[in-house]
């Protein structure tokens, strides 16, 4: 997710409301969280995607229902 | 900031990962020419093989069973380590916006697998030198994919063939 978000900073994620296109995201896949950006929503999924495009791996949409957050807060 | 980080010492967070895979972005076809060039380098050392008359004695025979049977191995191993190299470029690496510019490279990827099955099914030196082709214009696409020219370089092998590096 460079440059917005470097190795080992922070973030405070809040879980109301639906994610917007555009937002940092948290989700969860296989007991592991990722963190990422919001690309498309269609019906109940979410495409995301990795900022730093050139060493982003690729996810499949991901369910409204993975979502743990958006990011408000980086620290 | 400084309550959160203090918050945190309570409440460590959990870690969020950008990268569903480590390490993420590395990908070369090199492996995969290097493979292709020891099938075509084991089938060159099957097809060599012989024997001193044709009912060679029995400690010959053992001989050159043993050494057909190192061979095919190997050549079985390295077929099948060119296939697996493509897949996870083609799988992993490549993306649609690849896929628009380059929409022969399914079709490739298709032949790869194919063509690695024949060589390993034959003692083929055509088969093989195929294989090693169509592996060296899989990868002339892929760095072509990131921007960046080719050029053939002479392998040093035994095989006298190419490798196709980035320039």
């Amino acid at each position: 997710m460079e440059p917005s978000y470097r190795e080992g900073e922070r973030v405070l994620t809040f879980n109301w409301g639906k994610p917007r296109l555009g937002d940092v995201i948290v989700f969860k896949q296989k007991d592991k969280f990722y963190i990422k950006r919001v690309e498309l929503i269609t019906a109940g999924k979410i495409t995301v995607s990795g900022d730093n495009k050139k060493l982003s791996s690729k996810f499949k949409p991901i369910d409204l229902r993975q979502v743990v957050g958006r990011v408000v807060l980086k620290y | 900031m400084i309550l959160l980080r203090f918050i945190d010492k309570f409440f460590p967070p959990n870690i969020a990962y950008a990268h569903c895979d480590v390490p993420c972005g590395i990908y070369d076809p090199h492996q995969a020419q290097m493979a292709a060039h020891t099938v075509l380098r084991m089938t060159d050392m099957i097809d060599e093989l012989q024997a001193s008359s044709p009912e060679p004695a029995f400690e010959e025979r053992k001989r050159i069973i043993s050494q057909i049977a190192r061979l095919t191995k190997v050549k079985e191993e390295h077929a099948e380590l060119v296939k697996h190299e493509i897949r996870v470029i083609w799988g992993d690496y490549l993306k649609d916006e690849h896929i628009k510019k380059h929409k022969t490279i399914h079709q490739l990827v298709f032949s790869i697998m194919k063509q690695a099955s024949i060589a390993r099914q034959n003692v083929d030196i055509k088969a093989a030198n195929e294989l090693l082709g169509m592996v060296q214009k899989f990868a002339e696409i892929f760095w072509e994919t990131k921007g960046r020219k080719t050029q053939n370089i002479k392998s040093g092998y035994p095989t006298e063939g190419e490798l196709i590096l980035p320039q």
